[in-house]
């Protein structure tokens, strides 16, 4: 009877083991993908975010250039107040 | 009686015979030479295949990514199968006297099935050719029956009547896609002409293993493994990006197409960053495609990261000025390093002319060499600086001693040195911010050579500079042994030992560290770096006041102000060697810049290679690629102004 009973344990237990190695696998498989999907991301936010595009992006549609001229439209007017109690 | 008895046991023990024979078989085969057998069938479909690893990813200070590798796959052919196929298959139509158009219709309308019925074949030559062919997805068969063919769309045709006298042929027109018009199939899909890769498999028919393409981007090679065809493999890879291309080219470096390092820190840490591949066991069917996967034998271990000390976006912007300047003044190369003054990290290198690590056609020539470390130059009057800075500390001149200049030329060893001008009666101070040959050389007199030499050792110009970069040039100063007069005071300003761009800007971690200096670093430091001594932190001091007065107005250097900060620099033009002599109207312009003066964050030095658009002095050239960077980096470091910023009004 113990004999009998053993012998299905070991059964059940491969049949665990074989179970969690494919798990196991499953999740090492998915690792994978999610670190080759990580490095996609990676490279198209490097490339997004290059110093250079965020420049050319900067000056050509946010109109945003150190020189400050009216032909570029880029002045800012400041108006003065007269103050109330004279001088 | 007896006789019937005697029959009866005799065909049992027949039997009983027959089952031990069977038997004593099977207990041979399964257990006695399970193993054997068992090792023979692996043989024939387990294989093992190697995965590959990826190489470790290299960041810069902030971790953005410089250097990433990213799945690929080569597509390879079994040359000799898949031309085998070919001439096989070609041999069957010339057999059959059908075109293919001819096969493929008929194919297509007499599907019985799986199958579809071609044509019974008398002639038994013809039939022996077709079984020698061996080709998959054509059968011939001796069977009597009558069917009712379709065609693909399941429209039903006139029955056919086949003898089982003569054999007939059958075809699986789904296999036969296997080897029809592979060349087409794989030209569409990989964008080379279909006769390329036709005289390709043709030329090396007898290979087994040929590369069609590399670097496939996975989408693709999925479809080409999803047309299932005879012979073709796809073989998974990496390949390396450069998210930053040429910026930081030169300092990076590359790998070839099998991923091994070639130049940079590639190269200088390959087996830091290079990944161990793995191997797996997979079942392979006949036709050597993967049907089944075993297990992972030995798992891939991915190359080692790195975190370098480098500043992407100071790279950047020491990218574009150098960029800028090297068509302004037509230079031939440029080059420039910055850095921590702090900790002696590396904050940027650029070296052009450059070349795009993600493009191969440009990795070779002279565009491959980091001129910040492989070329060597004499650094001329920046080290003017190091020169006070030891004079102070050994107490043989005086802050305001008055040293006399004039006539702006002295006689040594009969060699003469001249200034530009007659600068008359100057201060140390003096000498640095009119950058006076005669003035050092008059103060170089006053150590012995031992000491000048020390001082050159010990600012790290007799070494290397300690970062391993492949092809770094080691500077050369003559033993102190041979070093006569004129050594010694050609050495002071700058002439008769060669440095690489490097050594020089280490040279400055002193002044800006209160003569203190500390080992360079490319990679990322947790912990402060240990100080060695080079001079009194007074001298030093000292120094970096009086260098600064070579970027105020009457300096050599008023381009290299930056607004908001105090800037100490030195200037340096120096006349190229030739063979046995001087350039007349070659030369290099350097700029060694500290900022801000008050607590020095950054140190970058310039150097401008044959600028030839007639300005030449480094505090044309190169001073203002300083400011520039500088006034960028700066802001990004969030570096605290140290001076009033003058209304821009």
């Amino acid at each position: 009877m113990m004999v009998l009973m053993s012998l299905i344990a070991i059964i059940q237990v491969q049949h665990q083991i074989r179970h969690t190695e494919t798990q196991y696998y499953l999740a090492l498989q998915k690792n994978l993908q999610a670190k080759e999907e990580w490095g996609r991301l990676m490279l198209e936010k490097m490339h997004l975010s290059a110093p250079a595009r965020i420049e050319q992006i900067a000056q050509s549609k946010l109109n945003m250039v150190l020189e400050k001229s009216a032909e570029s439209h880029n002045l800012q007017t400041i108006y003065l107040q007269e103050q109330a109690d004279g001088q | 009686m007896a006789n019937k008895f005697r029959r009866d046991k005799v065909v049992f023990a027949l039997i009983v015979m027959g089952f031990m024979a069977v038997l004593s078989r099977a207990f041979y085969v399964q257990i006695v030479k399970s193993d054997f057998l068992q090792e023979e069938g692996n043989k024939r479909q387990v294989r093992t295949i190697d995965i590959p690893a990826p190489r470790g990813v290299i960041y810069d200070r902030h971790g953005d990514v410089l250097a990433l590798s990213t799945p690929m796959a080569s597509v390879w052919v079994d040359a000799k199968v898949m031309y085998g196929y070919q001439t096989a298959y070609r041999k069957f139509l010339k057999l059959l006297g059908m075109s293919e158009k001819e096969l493929l219709q008929t194919a297509h309308n007499r599907l019985h099935k799986r199958l579809s019925f071609i044509r019974q074949e008398a002639d038994s030559k013809v039939i022996d050719e077709i079984e020698q062919l061996e080709l998959p997805g054509i059968y011939l068969k001796k069977v009597k029956m009558t069917l009712t063919p379709h065609d693909i769309d399941g429209k039903a045709g006139a029955p056919i009547a086949i003898s089982a006298d003569i054999p007939s042929i059958w075809v699986d027109s789904q296999q036969m896609l296997g080897y029809q018009h592979v060349y087409e199939k794989l030209s569409k899909l990989l964008k080379i002409p279909a006769s390329n890769l036709k005289d390709k498999v043709e030329k090396f028919s007898s290979r087994r293993f040929l590369y069609l393409q590399r670097s496939v981007e996975p989408d693709l090679s999925r479809q080409v493994d999803e047309l299932n065809l005879y012979g073709v493999y796809i073989e998974d890879e990496y390949k390396r990006y450069y998210p930053s291309g040429e910026i930081t080219g030169h300092l990076v470096g590359f790998t070839n197409i099998d991923d091994h390092g070639q130049e940079g820190l590639e190269l200088a840490y390959e087996d830091w960053l290079k990944g161990k591949s793995g191997r797996k066991q997979v079942i392979k069917d006949r036709a050597g495609r993967v049907v089944d996967f075993v297990k992972d034998v030995v798992p891939a271990k991915a190359g080692s990261d790195m975190t370098l000390s480098i500043d992407k976006n100071i790279q950047f912007f020491a990218y574009r000025a150098l960029k800028s300047v090297m068509i302004e003044h037509q230079a031939k190369s440029a080059s420039a390093v910055i850095l921590d003054a702090k900790t002696g990290e590396v904050l940027a290198m650029v070296s052009l002319p450059g070349y795009n690590p993600n493009d191969r056609s440009q990795l070779s020539g002279d565009g491959i060499r980091n001129r910040v470390v492989t070329d060597l130059m004499e650094p001329g009057s920046t080290v003017k600086p190091f020169i006070i800075a030891k004079a102070l500390d050994l107490g043989v001149v005086g802050l305001d001693e008055k040293i006399n200049t004039s006539p702006g030329s002295i006689r040594v060893q009969g060699y003469r040195i001249t200034d530009t001008h007659n600068h008359g009666v100057l201060k140390p101070e003096g000498i640095i911010q009119k950058s006076s040959n005669v003035g050092a050389s008059k103060i170089a007199m006053r150590m012995t050579p031992e000491q000048e030499w020390q001082l050159w050792k010990d600012v790290g110009f007799t070494k290397d500079s300690g970062l391993y970069l492949p092809g770094e040039a080691t500077g050369y100063l003559k033993p102190v042994a041979q070093w006569q007069t004129i050594d010694q005071v050609s050495a002071s300003y700058g002439y008769g030992f060669n440095i690489n761009l490097l050594n020089l800007a280490h040279g400055y971690l002193m002044l800006a560290n209160h003569g203190e200096i500390m080992p360079l670093s490319l990679f990322k430091l947790n912990q402060p770096p240990q100080k060695t001594r080079v001079v009194g932190a007074e001298a030093a001091d000292e120094t970096l006041l009086m260098m600064e007065k070579v970027v105020a107005r009457g300096g050599t250097a008023p381009k290299a102000q930056v607004a908001g900060y105090r800037v100490a620099g030195k200037t340096g033009t120096v006349h190229k060697t030739k063979q046995g002599g001087y350039e007349q109207n070659e030369y290099h312009s350097l700029f060694a810049g500290i900022v801000p003066v008050s607590d020095p964050d950054m140190v970058m030095v310039v150097a401008v290679d044959e600028p030839s658009r007639g300005v030449y002095y480094g505090g044309s050239v190169a001073a203002p690629v300083f400011k520039e960077v500088m006034q960028q980096a700066l802001r990004l470091r969030n570096v605290p102004h140290d001076e009033m910023l003058e209304s821009s009004n």
